[in-house]
């Protein structure tokens, strides 16, 4: 089907983009659309406008600054797959985003609509979720940065309110993180039915885990301990908020996990 | 609001379009440019038969907007070949018998020309497998189709191309002298007024611009130019 008809604002800034969504009240954020169009050609989804921000070159960049790795929210999800400084620093983040769609997807969809989305399969809210990353949503009364783990708040619902824009992600780097993945989809690039990230920080005595899925949801699990593998699936089954196969799936990314290194 | 002129080059030609912003890249190939080679079948992003290459990197023309295309440069099956020449991938594919309505046939070529080209060395059927994944064939049974491409991927085609280099080189780093949230000083508190990063667009063009300039090398024939220059 044909999406319904709606107005088109290409923003040639964020503040542009902003004055749209303080203006007009059903006016939606676009920028790879590899969510919201499907959804508005099965008219799941109605726009009255859509804002464009897919030309703010600059939301595309990524690097690491005084300890943290920064993406910008137009980063796609192809860039997350190859970029130098995410396959040393936050290969999580690579793993993760080889299983998001396909390639034609992975070069249009962007982290920032993945996370802004809020779709409980998405890999990439709970791979920010378990690595301690924060979200930086601006609006035109000024910029906060939310935690991952408080940005979702339900199967397509966030912290971010209709006027605000994900313009940076921010991903504290640590050393002696281990990270771990694991989803079962139906078939390789479709949407995940359960899925688990594991992240380790010995040195800041604590491991998280975090599920997604079109099963299961969101869920982030804060275990303390030292981290070490062998304790983090008695924790996670005496948080008491995992039962049954998920376990398994948790255990599956534990036992895939790698070590990841930062030094700067 | 709701027409919008859009420029940009199809298979190396430029036009120009009048859209209503509701219309797909899709729809305007087909019905405006009458380049009914690329195919519409789930319009939601599942079937890869609309998939076209749009500033060197797979797109699915369904998915997204004509007015998002503006000063792209997109190519799609009709730019693959010269007058009535088939490309090598498309040769394969009939000697292969690779196809049989047809349907996904375009998007599958379009597909294993991004999957073939600028690689070090030719993929294994499992990488064909799972680079071909995201199109669907309701007739072959997909076999014959990773025999044509695997047979292609044996042509001097792959590496001339570059345009997974041309990938590469469209990743932008940061400079941290730029202003941004990690130029603010210390922790953020929330709704601190943020003024940095506004106002900064256009960068990265001049590489979208390299990958066009070898997508239109590559059109030209199958002669290896290695890769191409300013990769890294």
């Amino acid at each position: 089907m044909k999406p319904p008809v709606f107005d088109y604002y290409r923003a040639a800034s964020v503040d542009e983009a902003l004055d749209v969504l303080d203006e007009r009240e059903g006016a939606r954020v676009i920028a790879g659309g590899q969510s919201l169009i499907p959804l508005m050609n099965l008219r799941l989804a109605r726009p009255e406008a859509l804002v464009d921000i897919g030309r703010l070159e600059h939301l595309r960049r990524v690097g690491v600054v005084d300890g943290s790795l920064y993406l910008g929210g137009l980063v796609t999800h192809a860039t997350l797959c190859g970029h130098p400084a995410i396959l040393r620093h936050a290969p999580l983040l690579a793993e993760a985003a080889s299983h998001i769609g396909h390639q034609a997807i992975r070069e249009r969809g962007t982290i920032g609509g993945s996370l802004a989305h809020g779709d409980p399969a998405a890999e990439l809210i709970a791979c920010c979720s378990a690595l301690g990353a924060s979200v930086y949503l601006e609006s035109s009364s000024g910029c906060r940065e939310v935690p991952a783990r408080e940005f979702v708040q339900g199967p397509y619902s966030t912290a971010a309110s209709h006027n605000e824009i994900v313009t940076w992600i921010r991903i504290p780097l640590a050393d002696d993180r281990r990270v771990g993945f694991y989803e079962v989809a139906p078939r390789p690039g479709d949407f995940a039915r359960v899925g688990a990230v594991w992240c380790s920080e010995p040195e800041n005595d604590k491991s998280t885990v975090a599920l997604f899925g079109s099963d299961c949801g969101h869920m982030s699990i804060e275990l303390g301990g030292d981290g070490r593998a062998a304790d983090v699936l008695d924790a996670v089954r005496a948080s008491g908020r995992v039962q049954g196969g998920l376990v398994r799936v948790v255990e599956a990314a534990v036992k895939r996990s790698m070590p990841t290194e930062f030094h700067e | 609001m709701n027409d919008h002129p859009v420029s940009m080059t199809v298979n190396g030609r430029p036009v120009t379009v009048t859209v209503p912003s509701r219309e797909s890249l899709a729809d305007s190939l087909r019905y405006r440019l009458r380049l009914t080679g690329t195919k519409v079948g789930c319009e939601q992003g599942v079937c890869g038969s609309c998939t076209v290459i749009v500033d060197g990197k797979l797109t699915r023309s369904c998915l997204m907007l004509s007015v998002q295309a503006e000063n792209a440069a997109v190519w799609t099956i009709e730019g693959l070949s010269q007058d009535d020449a088939l490309s090598p991938i498309q040769e394969e594919f009939r000697v292969h018998g690779a196809l049989q309505c047809g349907f996904c046939t375009p998007g599958m070529v379009v597909t294993a020309l991004v999957l073939l080209s600028g690689r070090s060395e030719p993929p294994s059927r499992e990488e064909i497998r799972e680079g071909l994944s995201g199109n669907i064939c309701r007739c072959t049974g997909y076999g014959p189709i990773v025999d044509a491409v695997y047979a292609a991927s044996r042509h001097d085609l792959t590496l001339p191309y570059g345009m997974s280099e041309s990938g590469k080189s469209s990743f932008v780093t940061l400079d941290s002298s730029d202003p941004g949230p990690w130029s603010l000083p210390g922790d953020t508190p929330p709704a601190e007024p943020e003024t940095s990063d506004r106002a900064r667009t256009g960068r990265g063009r001049g590489s979208r611009r390299g990958g066009l300039g070898r997508l239109k090398d590559m059109f030209r024939g199958g002669r290896p130019v290695g890769s191409g220059p300013g990769d890294e």
